[in-house]
């Protein structure tokens, strides 16, 4: 990553945000809800104080003083040939995520929007337009994640607040009913599915914020509106829905807004919803290549950097359609 | 590369490629479901898009396709080889479902419209009684132009008025099939005929499920009473007889019920409190306020108490909730009594029942 690139830590705050709800909606969502059913609430908190805890001890031990990024670091660290190893390791696992995720991304757009399109061109449309982005560089992938994030935001608020009258409190009754080990395991799941992505972070080092000192805040606090949206959205569609039928949908999310009718006129407002499940995905894609893409621009000194991309555009998409 | 990727993208993002368009599209607004000698029965109403129609004419024929199959979705195929036109059934607002399959069981046709991501999960479902939902859909309205949207406004409005029926969507009939200690019901549609044997479709009461199986119809004090019960009753009108045979008509509006349940010598009681606001409509008697009061509340107690009664003796189900509330706050004892708990521990349920009326007149003449 060039020395000179700055961008301020309210956008890396709303990275932080959509990266830690990359794989919640898709993916993690049911099944905490099928783990934990109406002892959600209780699961969440404990998954959110187990990785607040996880992410502070990082910010405090790994990261303290390191302006440089993760790849840099490993070859100082391990020395070259080990060091690559670790960072090709790194980058596999990147774009296995990216690949998983894509999948599951076409699978619900597939059944629920445009059923006859092939998901092959669905991910290679996506990833067009993630390619983009990337090639405009970072700091265009941290203005596009603050401008998705207040649009998101919005949605999210008009939504959740339409769906009010729709709630039930004595849905969450009885409390611990689902038994520790199941509370434990949606917790564990929460933690995995919402802390592991950050890792795509620490390819960004610390002087490359305007603010340095505002590092760790602007993760944590990122991390933090994320954990308040997803708890109040996992939440909601317990109230909405009870626990034994958001069980039975694998997008609850989008059933429960599903219910909302203004008038019999303004309906439907599930589709606007997903959009944020979207915006999670495009900035999570976004940063994984540009992860990987940081990765060959350190080792391989040419200017023929773009075709590598290419090349990973089609390993993606190979796995993205046998990985299911 | 740009030039490259901008053409590679042109190749793709030609856009909608599984677009529809309308006018090659069918409408679907209401779907009636039935059973007969173990095939599917599917009925499908249209919204007519088309203006060749005769408009002079209020009692426009719906448009309904029937089509038959092995399962529902082999039915739904055999309707669009007879449609000229792609069925939507992305605005489905109605589904009527017929005795003969609720008897049998509702868990299959349940299970297919929660698969069908094409279904909106917010449509109104309804349990034919006596007649089949072919003939229900069948039906011309004369003052809405499709029958559904008839039906509907007829649910919505006798629900909020009347009290007697209740407009039970898809998704709150999955929540008490699938939720412990509760049992589902669904309003009902019937076609009344006129003296001049002109039909017309009518809302009827509650029908009372055991599982996914419909066993019975409760009538329409029954399903005043559930209403109270459940808290699903906005406003509705009581009238009442005095000794001397007058009657006396009393509007209940905003009605509010709570329930609490206890556990005296290991069986559960089930408090109900009701308060409302009442007013006199008509006083034909020589009541005073206080005595139309204490008629009025006597009468909802006979109400509510007649209707436990009678769906504990009859149909042995817990349309009611009272073990759901057990479940959810009397967790302990609901895990020891569950199994069997419509068959027994239900019957064993004690009631309280406290009824708290405001009066609400803004006048004063004569007595009440």
């Amino acid at each position: 990553m060039k020395k000179n690139i700055k961008f301020s830590p309210v956008q890396l705050g709303f990275l932080a945000f959509f990266l830690s709800q990359s794989f919640i909606f898709f993916h993690s969502s049911s099944l905490i809800l099928k783990n934990a059913k109406q002892d959600t609430w209780i699961s969440l908190i404990i998954g959110f104080l187990i990785s607040l805890f996880l992410l502070k001890l990082y910010l405090k031990t790994f990261n303290k003083n390191n302006n440089i990024n993760i790849f840099e670091f490993n070859t100082q660290k391990f020395g070259k040939t080990i060091g690559n190893i670790l960072n090709i390791i790194l980058c596999l696992i990147v774009l296995m995520s990216i690949s998983f995720i894509l999948n599951k991304m076409c699978i619900f757009l597939t059944l629920n929007f445009i059923r006859e399109i092939p998901i092959f061109i669905l991910a290679l449309t996506f990833l067009l337009l993630t390619i983009y982005t990337v090639n405009k560089g970072i700091e265009t992938i941290c203005r596009t994640s603050q401008i998705l994030g207040f649009i998101g935001l919005i949605i999210f608020a008009t939504c959740i607040s339409l769906l009010i009258n729709y709630m039930d409190i004595s849905n969450i009754e009885p409390i611990f009913e689902t038994g520790t080990s199941n509370i434990l395991k949606g917790s564990l799941i929460y933690t995995l599915s919402s802390l592991l992505p950050l890792f795509i972070l620490t390819m960004i080092p610390r002087d490359s914020i305007t603010h340095e000192k505002y590092y760790d805040k602007g993760i944590i606090l990122g991390y933090i509106v994320s954990f308040i949206i997803t708890f109040i959205i996992l939440n909601s569609s317990i109230l909405v829905l009870s626990s034994n039928v958001s069980i039975i949908f694998n997008y609850p999310e989008y059933v429960m807004i599903n219910q909302i009718s203004i008038f019999h006129f303004i309906e439907r407002l599930e589709n606007i919803f997903a959009s944020i499940f979207i915006f999670n995905i495009f900035i999570f894609i976004s940063l994984g290549i540009y992860f990987v893409k940081t990765f060959i621009s350190t080792n391989v000194k040419n200017e023929k950097t773009n075709k590598t991309i290419l090349v990973l555009l089609v390993i993606l998409l190979t796995l993205s359609l046998f990985i299911r | 590369m740009k030039k490259f990727l901008i053409l590679f993208a042109s190749l793709f993002l030609v856009g909608c490629q599984s677009y529809k368009e309308l006018n090659n599209s069918a409408i679907v607004n209401a779907l009636g479901v039935d059973m007969i000698d173990g095939k599917y029965i599917v009925s499908i109403q249209i919204i007519n898009t088309s203006k060749n129609s005769d408009e002079q004419n209020n009692l426009k024929k719906p448009i309904v396709y029937t089509g038959t199959g092995k399962t529902l979705n082999e039915a739904l195929s055999n309707i669009n080889s007879k449609s000229s036109k792609v069925l939507y059934l992305g605005h489905l607002e109605l589904v009527i479902v017929g005795e003969t399959i609720a008897r049998n069981g509702l868990s299959e046709t349940t299970d297919y419209f929660i698969r069908n991501n094409d279904i909106s999960k917010n449509f109104t479902i309804l349990v034919a009684n006596g007649n089949t939902p072919e003939e229900i859909l069948n039906v011309p309205t004369p003052l809405v132009n499709f029958p559904s949207g008839n039906i509907l406004g007829s649910v919505e409005i006798y629900s909020s008025i009347s009290g007697v029926s209740n407009n039970i969507k898809f998704l709150k009939f999955v929540k008490d099939l699938t939720n412990p200690g509760i049992e589902p019901v669904m309003s009902s549609i019937k076609i009344i005929e006129n003296n001049n044997n002109e039909k017309n479709l009518q809302i009827s009461s509650l029908g009372i499920f055991k599982k996914d199986k419909l066993l019975g119809f409760l009538n329409d004090e029954d399903t005043k009473g559930y209403n109270f019960i459940t808290d699903n009753i906005k406003n509705t009108n009581i009238t009442l007889i005095t000794k001397d045979k007058n009657y006396i008509s009393i509007a209940i509006n905003n009605s509010k019920t709570k329930i609490k349940s206890q556990i005296k010598d290991n069986i559960p009681t089930i408090i109900i409190n009701l308060s409302s606001s009442m007013e006199v409509k008509e006083n034909n008697g020589e009541y005073d306020i206080n005595q139309i009061k204490i008629l009025t509340e006597n009468k909802i107690k006979k109400m509510i108490t007649n209707t436990i009664n009678k769906i504990k003796e009859e149909y042995q189900s817990d349309i009611l909730g009272f073990g759901n509330n057990l479940y959810k706050t009397k967790n302990s004892y609901w895990n020891n009594y569950k199994n069997n708990w419509n068959n027994n521990y239900f019957l064993d349920v004690k009631t309280e029942i406290n009824i708290n009326l405001n009066f609400n007149n803004n006048f004063n003449i004569l007595n009440g």
